[in-house]
């Protein structure tokens, strides 16, 4: 008498394969609803941070990835891990890009590739949003004086200020993203607001 | 008397960024059409991490009973003051062996003595 049947890989394949379908399909229809939400002011964010379009891409290309390949299954916190990752990869594009900055000034030969580099990159990024009647409410000139300064903003600075008052996050959860203190999140966000006032308001 | 701080999104420059920014979230057809496919190369990590779930469940056993076995034979194997006291052993067993030949040695020497004494007697 036989009291277990051990499985085959092939007779395991076909058992779980209709129910994982279906739960795939299930993770797969809430995941692309998720990524579309986020989407774009994930890119805004990225493209604001960078100042590159493609640069942009790539950043939300890396955590859309991560999220989907290491995090699928915990689906009542893909918002702040989502944030998390995307944040964490924009860090990481500064810190790559201040590496770059020690590099040139210490071998021409990368100053040369930087060069040759940055001839084909414009300063200007990309236009990616349609010209919507909204959009016309807003002068070009208007947006890219208050791209402008963000972007002077130191980038902890930048990062807590968007998620804060963009994404409309609270305190905790813009510290979960951003891996610090609550207390470091009200440090940047206040400096951030003091320095975009100095920036973008007219001085008396 | 308290004083209430302001909010994020309350004064008036938050609100003319957020409002410029978000103008600007409608995305042409070029920048949809690439998300799309990010979204779609996101997604397709999907299925192949299913699959491995249950292989990934194997590994994992099989690293645990590993590291079991590897803990049993570390505590089955004699604990290394056994060595110490087996050598202080054997180094009494070489001292008494010493002083066993050296009785030998003497042994005979009273032997030769006796043999003498009794020849002159």
């Amino acid at each position: 008498m036989r009291w277990m049947t051990v499985p085959t890989t092939e007779s395991w394949a076909q058992a779980c394969t209709g129910e994982m379908t279906q739960h795939t399909a299930q993770i797969r229809l809430a995941l692309n609803e998720f990524f579309l939400q986020v989407q774009g002011k994930a890119l805004r964010q990225a493209q604001i941070a960078t100042g590159d379009t493609d640069e942009a891409f790539d950043i939300v290309q890396h955590a859309m990835m991560k999220l989907t390949s290491r995090y699928s299954h915990q689906q009542d916190v893909w918002p702040p891990l989502f944030q998390r990752i995307l944040q964490n990869t924009i860090r990481d594009w500064f810190r790559r890009q201040k590496m770059r900055r020690l590099l040139f000034w210490s071998s021409p030969q990368v100053a040369e590739t930087l060069f040759v580099e940055s001839e084909h990159s414009s300063n200007e990024p990309i236009d990616i949003a349609a010209n919507t009647p909204e959009r016309k409410m807003i002068s070009r000139q208007q947006l890219s004086a208050i791209e402008s300064a963000l972007r002077e903003l130191p980038p902890r600075q930048q990062q807590v200020f968007l998620l804060r008052a963009w994404w409309g996050h609270n305190t905790e959860e813009t510290a979960f993203a951003m891996r610090c203190s609550t207390g470091s999140v009200k440090t940047h966000y206040s400096r951030a607001l003091h320095k975009l006032k100095t920036l973008l308001e007219p001085s008396e | 008397m308290t004083t209430k701080k302001k909010q994020p999104g309350e004064t008036a420059i938050e609100r003319n960024i957020c409002s410029a920014l978000d103008q600007t979230l409608t995305l042409n057809d070029t920048t949809l059409t690439r998300l799309a496919d990010i979204r779609q190369q996101a997604l397709a990590e999907l299925p192949a991490q299913d699959c491995n779930r249950p292989r990934n469940l194997w590994i994992i056993s099989a690293s645990g009973v590993a590291v079991c076995a590897v803990l049993a034979i570390v505590l089955l194997l004699p604990p290394p003051h056994r060595n110490i006291d087996q050598r202080v052993t054997e180094l009494e067993w070489l001292i008494n062996n010493e002083d066993l030949t050296m009785m030998e040695a003497e042994f005979e020497f009273y032997e030769w003595a006796v043999s003498e004494m009794d020849s002159s007697g």
